[in-house]
């Protein structure tokens, strides 16, 4: 065997004994109980019945995600050129950025529901909410980080305000944004599926996978519920790989996290 | 007939603090157009301040400065070379060199030509398109230096700019460096540590003491241009080093000298 397949085997050696695993666990559980651990014959089944239900309640999620998150994005960029201005005003609106991070989903939800309502609105806006501050901290955090020799030269250069921000901080920012990016694209799908468990809605027989997980769970339905979960990490993968991607095509020419020797 | 000083001084001082102490001092200076004076001293002796105050990123305490008959923030045809290349890693080497001129409004027509020429003086054409960080470190320091170029200064202020870089490398970028000189007519400010360096580029050499920084020496060094390879086999180049490098030791620290 060539040495360049045997450097790609371990990946597959691991999920093959992940699986096997899996199956193992099922069968050492008492007969009783096994219900609470499908087997993977049982999982392939559930996806088997619920996979046309499953899929259209993770492409609601996934818009209702993409939907939030971008919105958080966009929103964050703009509260980070304000926050990164100046000192006093970072000090002054810090607590409350921490604030909207802290007050939990949970009490959030009852009240989105009285605002606006059950439904896609009220997911995505929990989806921003908790996705929005490792996007605002670490863009403005990268709108901070300048480097000083670069900001002499553009002293030097008699840089307006306006230029040293557009031309020099901002793409200064772009690897900050992107982390801030790849943490908000892991929380994003979370944030959607429990948004949706508390304040989605069925009307028009479309629904996410947390009002998939609440019925399933209700239905007793213990293997359709693992496939949801499949499936809600399946959509989480898929996001962060969107992030990375955009990542990688931004900042894999010039920035040192990509070195060309390992491209 | 002498022509009138590009640069000049008069009883310059800085103080970072009113009540501090003097960092730099009362100090007079003249330069022509087209001399190359290079500053040597001891760290702490105010070499890169008084740089800052000729940019105009530091605004002097007391006495009087002029770069070509105005106060320096008004110039616009000065240019400064940093110790690090300070090169943006997201612009390609071409847009590199044209990042100050976009800040001044170039149009881009004439931004063109003047990148083009600047990164042919030092020889980096073929470098363009590339990113820094597939440049070395004596290249980087070259687009740097074209950067500079591109402004078409009267007054190249440069602060260790080949401090980082071999000894090989450094002595080449020299050669360069005069080379351009010969070419261009304008007036370097070069602080530097080495004390080769200096005598091998400058017409003049200032050796600056330290508490407050002040001239202690000012040494013509009467060595025929073009200077090649040769020069630094002369004997008047030897005497000169030898001559300058026991003037910095007089003016060093006792402390600084002993570690």
């Amino acid at each position: 065997m060539s040495p360049r397949l045997l450097r790609r085997l371990p990946p597959f050696v691991l999920a093959g004994l992940f699986l096997a695993g899996w199956q193992a666990l099922h069968h050492a559980l008492p007969a009783g109980r096994r219900f609470l651990f499908p087997s993977l014959p049982q999982l392939a089944g559930a996806f088997r019945v619920h996979g046309a239900a499953l899929l259209d309640a993770a492409g609601q999620t996934a818009l209702a995600s993409l939907g939030g998150f971008a919105l958080a994005a966009v929103v964050a960029v703009g509260a980070s050129l304000l926050l990164a201005s100046s000192t006093l005003v970072r000090q002054a609106l810090y607590p409350y950025l921490m604030g909207l991070q802290m007050v939990p989903v949970i009490i959030v939800a009852p009240i989105l529901i009285l605002w606006v309502g059950p439904g896609a609105p009220s997911v995505i806006i929990v989806t921003f909410l908790i996705t929005f501050f490792p996007l605002v901290v670490n863009t403005t955090q990268g709108l901070l980080s300048v480097d000083q020799g670069h900001l002499d030269l553009f002293r030097m250069g008699r840089a307006a305000r306006w230029q040293e921000l557009l031309l020099l901080r901002a793409p200064a920012a772009l690897p900050y944004f992107f982390t801030g990016l790849r943490i908000a694209a892991i929380l994003a799908p979370i944030g959607a599926l429990t948004a949706d468990y508390l304040v989605g809605s069925t009307t028009g027989g479309r629904s996410g996978l947390g009002i998939m997980a609440l019925l399933f769970s209700a239905r007793n339905e213990i293997p359709a519920l693992y496939a949801t979960a499949v499936v809600g990490c399946a959509l989480g993968f898929a996001l962060v790989a969107l992030v990375s991607g955009l990542a990688w095509i931004v900042l894999h020419r010039w920035h040192e996290s990509y070195s060309p020797s390992d491209s | 007939m002498t022509p009138p000083p590009l640069l000049h001084c008069q009883a310059l001082a800085k103080r970072f603090a009113a009540t501090g102490p003097a960092v730099l001092g009362p100090l007079d200076l003249a330069v022509a157009p087209g001399e190359f004076v290079s500053i040597l001293g001891p760290s702490g002796c105010g070499k890169s301040t008084l740089l800052r105050l000729v940019s105009g990123l530091l605004a002097p305490s007391g006495g009087a400065l002029t770069v070509a008959g105005r106060p320096p923030g008004a110039l616009d045809d000065l240019a400064y070379v940093f110790q690090d290349a300070t090169l943006l890693p997201w612009l390609r080497v071409d847009a590199n060199v044209e990042t100050l001129l976009r800040l001044r409004h170039v149009p881009s027509a004439e931004r063109v030509r003047r990148r083009d020429a600047a990164l042919g003086l030092v020889r980096l054409a073929e470098k363009a398109r590339a990113y820094p960080r597939q440049l070395s470190g004596g290249q980087r320091m070259r687009v740097s230096l074209a950067r500079a170029l591109a402004l078409e200064p009267r007054v190249l202020l440069l602060d260790e700019p080949f401090g980082a870089l071999d000894e090989m490398t450094r002595d080449h970028l020299g050669e360069e460096l005069l080379a351009i000189h010969a070419r261009q007519a304008w007036t370097a400010l070069f602080v530097t540590h080495s004390v080769a360096e200096a005598v091998f580029l400058s017409s003049r050499i200032l050796v600056l003491a330290p508490h407050p920084g002040r001239i202690a020496h000012d040494l013509p060094v009467e060595l025929p241009y073009p200077r090649n390879q040769d020069t630094r086999r002369a004997p008047d180049y030897l005497r000169l080093v030898a001559e300058v490098s026991a003037r910095l030791r007089a003016v060093e620290p006792a402390e600084a000298s002993a570690a």
